[in-house]
């Protein structure tokens, strides 16, 4: 059985994991903190008691890398909200191209990508578009606190479960190749998508605008204020006609009156209320924010 | 109401399939071979989907998968096996079958890969 950790130790580490990252550990789930502090303190084979008396006063090196890895939640997988995919290759993606200059690539953010099943998603999702030659192109950044993560979805390899979580079987023989037990995205996805450590609480070093920012399940962890700044900084990085879309169970209310919600075949698209009206036509039923 | 023909020698796989989808407005066929397979689609009506095994005693599933094309019957098939080589996947695919499951699988991965072919999800009983 693993040493109890005191409420005011654990209190000490959310409060810090709030300040860098701001996701908000209640006293409800102090139990998961703990549980996860108990985690990190057997990965560098130490005592839990050495741990925490080490980063006590000051947190740093290797704990402090896992104590905000651990502490974001990564779960994703391909094709996530797969109506919300489908709709934005049917609606969406056919304004953004009449709007392109000849060879102009449809330029794309996933904000939050943890292992990179978001990115892969839309890479493979917009090269079947590329295909057909309804889009000229594109790029996709990636960016995600966590360096584990990250270097995760660099390699592209995924386990047999990951992939059978979402991926149609015609993609996963076309985009992926087999590793021993693993699969490995192919170099033809990888080409286009460009992997950055990024905190969206502090200063943004990336260069926009972006015609698509996908920022899914990253909010609902974060504490009003962080939304609200997040929120108005995606506005700046966010082309006059792009779209910014969230969860499929967060919303704007609240946090900006900058940007309009429009509802295609049920999936929620968030464009700036200053956006010419070419994309929206089509649209199946609008709301405000 | 959403009517699943089952095609696997291993009964442990029909009882759990059966179990995963205990709450959906669904009917369940049940075979244990492909031969036993073809017999139900031909004389027992319309199936919305098949979830077929590969390896199976008298006629395995590609067999089957091959049977059921030259049959002229549409309706979807989902490949429930081991196998999960690349060329094995890419096989089942060329032969028709329109998404695949390997075994071990869970409850949720089964729904989510009979909803994305039915495209629809299940009608959950009350």
């Amino acid at each position: 059985m693993n040493t109890p950790i005191s409420k005011e130790v654990l209190k000490f580490f959310a409060a810090y994991i709030e300040r860098e990252l701001g996701i908000v550990y209640s006293d409800a789930n102090f139990f998961q903190l703990e549980s996860r502090l108990h985690q990190i303190a057997k990965l560098m084979n130490k005592k839990i008691e050495d741990v925490l008396v080490t980063n006590y006063n000051q947190i740093y090196g290797d704990f402090k890398k896992l104590l905000l890895d651990t502490a974001t939640n990564n779960e994703t997988s391909f094709f996530r909200d797969k109506a919300m995919f489908k709709s934005l290759v049917k609606n969406i993606l056919p304004g953004l191209c009449k709007d392109k200059a000849p060879g102009q690539p449809i330029r794309i953010w996933s904000a939050a990508c943890s292992t990179g099943q978001e990115p892969y998603t839309l890479a493979m999702a917009l090269n079947e578009e590329l295909i057909k030659e309804n889009i000229p192109g594109f790029q996709i950044l990636g960016t995600d606190f966590s360096e584990t993560a990250l270097n995760r979805a660099r390699s592209g390899t995924y386990s047999q479960l990951e992939v059978q979580r979402g991926l149609p079987a015609t993609h996963l023989v076309k985009y992926f190749s087999q590793v021993e037990d693993k699969w490995k995205v192919n170099s033809l996805l990888q080409k286009n998508i460009n992997f950055q450590a990024f905190n969206l609480l502090t200063k943004w070093s990336i260069t926009g605008p972006f015609d698509l920012i996908f920022c899914r399940n990253v909010l609902i962890y974060q504490k009003i204020e962080s939304r609200k700044d997040i929120i108005n900084r995606l506005y700046d990085y966010l082309s006059p006609t792009g779209f910014l879309i969230l969860g499929a169970t967060e919303s704007m209310m609240g946090l900006s009156d900058k940007f309009e919600s429009v509802l295609f075949e049920g999936a929620a698209f968030n464009r700036k209320k200053s956006a010419p009206e070419v994309i929206g036509k089509g649209a199946t039923g609008c709301k405000s924010a | 109401m959403t009517n699943l023909l089952i095609v696997d020698d291993s009964k442990v796989v029909h009882s759990f399939v059966k179990d995963c989808l205990k709450d959906k407005n669904c009917k369940i066929g049940h075979a244990y071979n492909g031969e036993e397979a073809l017999k139900i689609l031909t004389t027992e009506g319309v199936f919305d989907i098949v979830l077929l095994d590969w390896e199976m005693p008298i006629m395995n599933g590609l067999e089957t998968m091959a049977a059921i094309a030259k049959s002229n019957l549409d309706t979807p098939v989902v490949m429930v096996t081991t196998k999960n080589k690349h060329t094995d996947i890419k096989q089942m695919l060329n032969e028709g079958v329109r998404e695949y499951i390997m075994k071990p699988f869970t409850k949720e991965i089964l729904i989510e890969k009979i909803e994305d072919v039915l495209g629809k999800p299940f009608e959950v009983l009350s």
